[in-house]
């Protein structure tokens, strides 16, 4: 697993300059062909029970879509438009106070139109899980290119 | 016809349980009753909520959790009085990407058992039709 791409800062779009992430606060752990991880440190800003301190499911839900729109990115290998079609969280157990949650996803098939992405969320050990997350990415949608010119003709699928 | 569940919180006791919440803080959201007494929440579009700036759309999970919210919400308000429901899973499908407008939200509760709440939540924007659909189950303590 040398090839991780471990270098800190999002692109363009998802990076520092970007006011929601600015507090969202997400770090790329590795991003490689067909996966990719990030990791949100605990914010009380985003607790969902107060009587626990547990983060409110719904801001887990935001990192799975950045992570699983990430996944498809590194798995077609171009930064091109994408929308999500429909997303499932399944919760598992609530966070505990003051630890950071990671999200793990990998791009298990892909089309010419859609990529199917799954992944769990954890606090550091993915045998604990969190939630887990399954969702259908469309590609190529409308919309202007995350940067980089578009490869995605070149890509074949299911390779 | 399925049976219709009554949100038992007034307006202040509604944005109180809003506030109680740092998340629903955070996302900045509203609970309204419209003229036909329906219960409404409401998200004003906020810069932070932006999840494309090249076409500045919502963020997909911006979407979810507003919809998670208010379903919730519904779920405290109707059935699972004074008790913080457990969200079981929910499956969100986007009809249409989120313009950066306002959003608005209402949910049907579809079946409540004595331990598990089933919800619909619809949301919309300006023009009306549905953009966003969540279906979620909900845990809650058991009612006697």
């Amino acid at each position: 697993m040398s090839d991780k791409n471990t270098s800190g800062g999002l692109p363009g779009p998802f990076g520092d300059s970007h006011e929601g992430f600015q507090s969202y606060q997400f770090q790329p752990v590795y991003m490689e062909p067909g996966r990719a991880a990030m990791k949100m440190p605990y914010n009380e800003e985003f607790i969902g029970d107060p009587s626990s301190g547990s983060i409110h499911g719904g801001i887990i839900t935001l990192l799975m879509d950045t992570v699983g729109g990430m996944c498809v990115m590194s798995t077609i290998k171009t930064m091109t438009p994408i929308a999500t079609l429909d997303l499932r969280m399944d919760y598992m157990r609530p966070t505990k106070p003051g630890k950071e949650i990671i999200a793990e996803c990998e791009c298990y098939h892909y089309t010419h139109s859609v990529a199917f992405i799954r992944g769990f969320a954890h606090e550091g050990d993915i045998k604990d899980p969190i939630a887990h997350m399954s969702a259908a990415f469309m590609l190529n949608t409308k919309g202007p290119n995350f940067g980089t010119p578009s490869k995605f003709s070149e890509v074949k699928p299911g390779e | 016809m399925s049976k219709t569940f009554d949100f038992l919180l007034d307006e202040k006791s509604a944005e109180e349980l809003v506030s109680s919440i740092p998340y629903a803080r955070y996302l900045g959201m509203h609970i309204k009753q419209n003229i036909n007494g329906e219960v409404i929440f409401h998200l004003p579009f906020q810069e932070k909520h932006i999840g494309n700036p090249m076409i500045r759309a919502l963020h997909g999970g911006i979407m979810a959790s507003f919809l998670e919210c208010a379903a919730t919400m519904m779920v405290i308000g109707t059935v699972s009085h004074n008790h913080m429901p457990k969200c079981v899973n929910q499956t969100t499908e986007y009809l249409k990407s989120a313009k950066d407008v306002d959003t608005y939200a209402k949910v049907n509760v579809n079946k409540a058992g004595r331990r598990i709440i089933a919800t619909t939540t619809t949301a919309w924007q300006e023009e009306g039709q549905p953009i966003a659909i969540a279906q979620a189950r909900f845990m809650i303590a058991e009612q006697t």
